[in-house]
Order: structure tokens, then sequence, then C-alpha cells
């Protein structure tokens, strides 16, 4: 009766969250009956629960094709690598804007590096366009001027790992940027009054007081990025790269595998089945690093 | 318990007698009744058609419907609503609708037919022909045959070229500059000569573009040589023989001449640059005039389609020889969706769609007087219209059996003739008819899909040493498992021509 009596006191905080509840476990937990159409091959007059089961054979494409290691790695390393560029840059950003005095300028500052996070990945596949085309895109304009031969950008996969990173870095950047100052401007001046009568300046404020003080943030962040390791932003490896051929084995992953594979098939079961497998892999891999941090730091684990 | 009577035993016999006599009279009508009661059941039934289109409204939409609602109504009770998808989400929105169960009728597909089959999307039509439709398969019959998969029928193909044949399609002014008249080019080495005086004339000028967007420059030049019978790869030769041998088409003599001959012609300067990656349109490239001209399929209407999309004088220049597979017949058909309310009522729409040729008229040029007018049976526009302004647009292998309506002003008087002559002329495939079941191969395919991705369009447009690239292609497929799939096919093929004999 006690509990009862304690909780009732929060009942209004629960109908106020009620409508975002129902939200969530209609978009979000009553879809996840359908990861069954992974298991099944559909047949549309017998709906997909009178469907018949398979077992695991819609996942045997993912592991049977001699593409399969080279879509993993290139999933994985593309997103190792865009976790630590883009954390790098947008606490660099993040710090430096604390820095700025001029309230104004930080607002400009802020729109600007945000914008190309608002962009369709479509219209950076054209911007891309525009600077590696052949003979008049910009950057073999500026190569032929300083006397440089020009390359032919999308036929050398060779470079791509590098423009990908620096493509993703450039539209993603805002949107952690933004996070991690708001989470900035939540530190306490007087903590760094104290530190600097204490005699310590620049570099060293930052990596004493600010760093450490958004390390809850930061290890939020990682995680969220961590749940998402095997998908793919497929508007980046598969617009960007123009569907050139010369150049799938360095930007094809999971997601347009799947898409190139199945588009003209057209089944249901097997693009189900890799779904499955990639929220499946995230999903161990979250609480294995939950469980990792909780070892290390109890209070910063996300449950 | 009252007494049966030696009376009423007679009576009774007597009245079974008389009934089942009766009964036996009434057999034979009752079958020609029976459709057309059902087909007249006094509830008006809304029969939706799903097609594609530039517009999804265009201004004589309502007015269609009600002209082919009237002429349904007069057989059966029904009538029609026509939904105009655009061209760019027609695939996922059809999809969508047949996996639904929305209440959709008569749909086009764009190919995937037998996907669609197979997954339970569409109906199987194959018991309704003799009662519903027996006057579209005496317009389209040897068309129709073609569309069984296993022995059932899921929809009537639409008639328009069936046979694929490749050429050079140009422009007529870069063309008449050459000196060259269209008689002179009957070869590929014609076709190289003609290139080679443009490029001296005009050093400036790109010569051939992609036929379509990211396919290579010479993706269609072996169009009406192989069958492709499944997976993008594998086929038979269309050569007149009945060989039913199954091969993989980029392992073989043909293929390594077309990408030796593509390489060549690259070097040579004739593609255009970025050739792979430029997102123009042939139609919007032969519009600015810096272009001469593609490598693409040839059929009696490619003149009028090619002058109306790039407003400028074409010369259709046809090489190769005409081939007809199945998957010409079979690709675009007009099917009965699986959800739909009353599939008799439906079959007998299709039917008169295929049939009438009013329908056919007012699907394929709107109304007339407004959209279009007939002088001496060539259709034109009326005056003051023109293809921007009039109010419906469609094209003649949408209406299903086009070889009715009234030629168009730019078409030869005798373009259904022509058609006819063009396919039944063209060189039937031995496996004419046969749909490959993909179900034990998919791993296989979806695998082919992304191998042919890497290296077909890097090969049609000569980028690479097809010494190099031929080799890799081939033997990224064979791991890929394309073996697989021609023993497949093979054991498929051969059963069916059995049962075929």
């Amino acid at each position: 009766m006690k509990k009862l009596k304690k909780y009732r006191k929060y009942v209004p905080l629960y109908v106020l969250a009620l409508p975002g509840f129902i939200y969530l476990f209609i978009n979000n937990y009553l879809p996840m009956t359908g990861l069954v159409m992974a298991f099944k091959s559909i047949n549309w007059q017998k709906g997909i629960w009178g469907s018949d089961w398979v077992g695991l054979e819609n996942f045997e494409y993912l592991f049977k094709t001699p593409d399969a290691f080279n879509i993993t790695r290139n999933t994985i390393c593309y997103n190792l690598t865009f976790i630590v560029v883009n954390l790098i840059v947008a606490l660099l950003y993040a710090i430096l804007l604390s820095e700025i005095r001029n309230k104004i300028a930080v607002k400009v500052y802020q729109t600007i590096i945000m914008l190309p996070f608002m962009i369709s990945m479509v219209i950076v596949s054209y911007l891309a366009y525009a600077f590696l085309a052949g003979d008049k895109g910009l950057l073999n304009g500026l190569l032929s001027s300083l006397g440089l031969e020009t390359v032919n950008w999308y036929s050398e996969p060779k470079y791509w790992p590098v423009i990908l990173v620096i493509i993703n870095c450039w539209k993603g950047v805002g949107y952690g940027t933004v996070v991690y100052l708001s989470s900035i401007m939540g530190i306490d001046p007087e903590l760094y009054e104290a530190a600097s009568v204490d005699g310590i300046r620049g570099w060293q404020k930052i990596r004493y007081i600010t760093l450490p003080l958004i390390k809850p943030t930061i290890i939020t962040m990682l995680m969220l990025s961590i749940g998402r390791i095997f998908y793919s932003d497929f508007g980046l490896f598969y617009q960007v790269p123009m569907s050139s051929g010369a150049l799938l084995n360095a930007t094809s992953t999971i997601d347009t595998y799947v898409y190139r594979g199945l588009i003209t098939l057209g089944d249901v079961g097997m693009s189900s089945a890799a779904g499955f497998y990639q929220s499946m892999v995230g999903f161990v891999l979250i609480l294995l690093a939950n469980a990792l941090v909780r070892k290390y730091s109890n209070e910063n684990a996300l449950f | 318990m009252k007494k049966i009577t030696r009376r009423d035993f007679l009576r009774g016999s007597v009245a079974t007698t008389l009934v089942g006599s009766l009964a036996g009279f009434g057999m034979t009508a009752n079958a020609e009744s029976d459709t057309s009661s059902v087909l007249k059941d006094g509830k008006d039934t809304e029969i939706l058609m799903v097609f594609p289109g530039n517009s999804s409204s265009p201004a004589s939409l309502s007015q269609v419907e009600d002209s082919i609602s009237a002429i349904i109504s007069e057989t059966v009770d029904a009538h029609i609503k026509l939904q105009i998808l655009e061209w760019g989400v027609y695939s996922e929105q059809t999809n969508l609708m047949l996996s639904s169960g929305e209440s959709v009728d008569i749909v086009f597909m764009l190919g995937n037919v037998q996907s669609a089959a197979s997954s339970g999307q569409i109906l199987e039509i194959t018991d309704y022909m003799d009662a519903y439709a027996q006057d579209a398969y005496a317009q389209m019959g040897q068309y129709i045959d073609a569309c069984y998969i296993d022995g059932s029928l899921y929809g009537f193909p639409t008639y328009h070229e069936f046979a694929s044949r490749s050429g050079l399609v140009c422009s007529t002014e870069l063309f008449e500059e050459t000196g060259y008249s269209a008689e002179d080019v009957t070869t590929w080495d014609d076709v190289e000569a003609v290139l080679q005086k443009v490029q001296e004339l005009h050093p400036d000028i790109d010569l051939l573009v992609p036929a379509n967007v990211g396919g290579g420059i010479l993706q269609c030049y072996l169009y009406g040589t192989f069958d492709t019978v499944a997976a993008d790869s594998v086929g038979v030769y269309m050569d007149g023989s009945n060989d039913l041998t199954v091969v993989n088409e980029f392992d073989t003599d043909e293929f390594m001449a077309m990408a030796e001959l593509a390489y060549d012609w690259n070097q040579k300067g004739y593609f255009i640059a970025d050739a792979n990656t430029i997102t123009e349109t042939r139609q919007t490239l032969l519009k600015t005039g810096t272009v001469f001209g593609y490598i693409g399929t040839i059929h009696p209407g490619t003149l009028t389609q090619e002058t109306t999309n790039a407003g400028i004088d074409i010369t259709v220049l046809p090489i190769t020889e005409a081939g007809c597979g199945t998957s010409n017949v079979a690709s675009y058909q007009y099917c009965v969706a699986a959800a739909t309310s009353s599939p008799e009522k439906t079959m007998a729409v299709l039917n008169l769609i295929y049939s009438n040729t009013d329908i056919q008229n007012l699907l394929r040029y709107g109304i007339e007087g407004t959209d279009y007018v007939v002088t001496d049976g060539i259709a034109g526009y009326p005056d003051g219209v023109d293809s921007s302004t009039v109010g419906w647009s469609n094209e003649n292998w949408l209406t299903g059996n086009c070889k009715l309506v009234y030629p168009w002003v730019t078409d030869p008087e005798d373009i259904w003739e022509q058609y006819e002559e063009y396919n039944d002329g063209a060189v039937f495939s031995p496996a004419y008819g046969f749909l490959f079941d993909t179900s034990n191969v998919k791993t296989a395919i979806t695998a082919i899909s992304n191998v042919l991705d890497k290296y077909t369009a890097l090969i049609y447009s000569g980028l690479s040493d097809p010494a190099e690239s031929v080799a890799s292609l081939v033997s990224e497929l064979e791991s890929a498992g394309i073996n697989e799939v021609i023993e497949e096919v093979q054991s498929e093929l051969d059963a069916w021509a059995e049962s075929n004999e």
C-alpha cells in the first residue's frame, strides 16, 4: 500500500509520457514481430503468418557468397573509422566553439557546421561529382593547372576509403558538435576559474576538466554508434560512388550488397534476413560494450 | 408415422424423373447463362486498373474512364477506374499494393511477373480463360501461349515489338554530312566508317552515348544474339537452330569480340567521357546537339519514339538480326491482382480491353475531338494542341493490344503490318515459352547480380583491357556459382522441352 501511495504522485508524469509510450510501442515494438519474415518464404496470398517456415535458408546468401568477407570487412572498417574520426572532429569543434566569446559568431558557426547534416545524400553525391568528375571536375582542374596528371576518380578504388570518410565527416559532424557543445555548456564555469587560479591553462584545461566532465555524453554517443555498426548509410555507399563498377570492391557494404542482389529477385524473406542479421549483431555488441563500460566506470554505463 | 403408400412412391418417381430431365435440358443453357449471370449480377463493381504514365492526373482522365465504363457496362455490371502511377515510383508502389492486399484488380507488371506469381501477389487465370477471355485469346493467342509458367497463366502480354535487334540511332543532320546513306550502313564495320567520318568532320563532338543511364555504351550491341533465361547472364543462342545448350553469355566468343571492339572504339575516342557516371539520359543529350547518337534497340516504332523524345531529326540504322525470346514477350503483362473483388468480372473487362477497338483508342489517345482527331484513318493532334498541352498521353506498349488503334501521324500508315512482319519475321529462340523457376538458386543469383554490377558497364564502355576484365568477370561469375545455375537451367529446360514435344 505504501509503495502504491509513493507512485501515485508520479501519475501525472506517466500520463504525460503515455502518448510517447504508445507511439514507441506501435512504431518500435509491434513491428518486431515482423522479424519472423526472415525465417519464412513469403507468399502474399497466405499472408505473413500463414507462409511456410524455411529455417535459416534465407541467411545463406549472406555467407556463402565470395563477397561475404569483403562486404563485412568494408562495413565494419568504415564504421569504426567513421566513429573515431567523427568523434575527434566533433569534440574539436565543440571545444573550439565553447571558447568563442561572441554569441552571434557561435550561432553562425554552429549553423554552418550543422548545415551539411540536413542535405540529402543524393545532392551530396552530385556535389562530390562536381569535384571528382573526369574532365570537368574541380579537383582534376586543380591538378592539371598545377601541372600534375589528372586522376579518373570513379575508376580508382584506392582513393575511395579516404573520400568516403571525408564526406561522411563533413556531413555528420554537425550533429555530434551540437551534442558535445551543449554538454560543455553545462560545465560549471567556477571549475575553470578555480583551475586557472591553480595555474593551468589551454590544453591542460581541456584534458583535466572539459573531457572528464563530458565523458558520460561521449560514452552514450559511442554506444549508440556501436549499436549501428553493421548498418551503413545507404546513400553514402550507393549514391556517392555513382554505382561505378570499378569501385564496388572498396565501397560495397552489406546494405548495398543486399540491394543490388535482391532488386531483381524481389525476395522479401532474404532481405529481412539481412536486416535481422545486422540488428542482432548490433544488439549483442551493445550488450558487450555496456558490460565493459560497467566494469570500468559503473556510473557511465547506459543500463 | 404415416404409411408410405404406392401412390406416394409413384408421385415421387415421376417428380424425380421430371426434374432430372429438365435438369438435363437446362445443363447446356446453364453454362452460358452462368457467365452472364455472374457478370450481370446487378452489383456495379468497380474495377481498378493500375498502369504507369508520365503524369498521374491527365486532364481527360475522368472522361476516358466514363467512356470505357459505358462500353464495359453493356456486357458486365462494372465500371472502370484508372489509376496512373508515375514511372519513378511505379515498381515500389505496385509492389506495396499487391503485398498489402489493397483492392486492385488489373495491374500492369513491369517485369517480375514470375516472382509476383510465386509470392502470391497475382492470381492464376488459367481456368478463367475459356469462359471469359476468348476474344483476347483470338487477338494475342501466340503470345499469350509464351506466358505460361509451369502450365499456369497469370496475365496477358501487351502487344509491342517482341523481337530484339540493335543498331545505330543518330542525328540525321550529322549523319547526312558524312555522305553515307542508310543503305550503305548494314554492318558494324560500316558503323565504324561512319563514326570515323563524323569524328573527322567534328572533332569536338561526343560520338556515342549510353542508351541507358549507367549501362555502358555497347550494352545493346549483342541484343538478339542470346535469349537470356536466368540471372541476366545465362541463356541459349537465338540463331535459328534448335540448340538447347545453356551457356554463360559472358564466356562466349561473341562477348569477347564485343569487349575488344568496345575497348578499341574507346581508345579511338568514339565514346563520351565518363560514360558510366553521367546521369543525363540519351534523350537529353541528343537534344543538346553535341552528341552523334547511341547504340540501342531498334523496332518499327523507334523512329517516332526517339524523334519525339529528342526533338531533332533522327536516323535509325538497324544492324543485327531480330531475335525473339520468352522474356521479350513475357516481361510486360497485364495481370489480375490476388486481392481482386471479382476475378470473373476482371477477366471479362480485360477481355474487352484487349479486343475492343474503341477502348484501345481511348486508352492510347484519349477523347476523340479533344485529344486527337482522325483524318483518313490516321490520328493526329487537333489544332492548337501539342504534346505539352494535350489532356491524355500514353504509349503503344501500355495499352494492351495497340495494333487495333489508329496509326499516329508520324508513323507510316502500315505501321501495324510492319510490326507484324517484324515480330513474325524474327528468329524465335529454341527456348521460347520457357520460364525458369529461380527458387533453388537464389543465393547464386544474388551473388551473380553483384558481380555483373561490378564489371559489365565497365566492359560495355571499353574502359579497361578486355583481356583482364573479361577474365576477371568470368572467374568471379564462376566463384559466384554460375555453373550451378547453368546446370539447374539446363535440367529444367530439357524437362520442359520433353514435355512440350
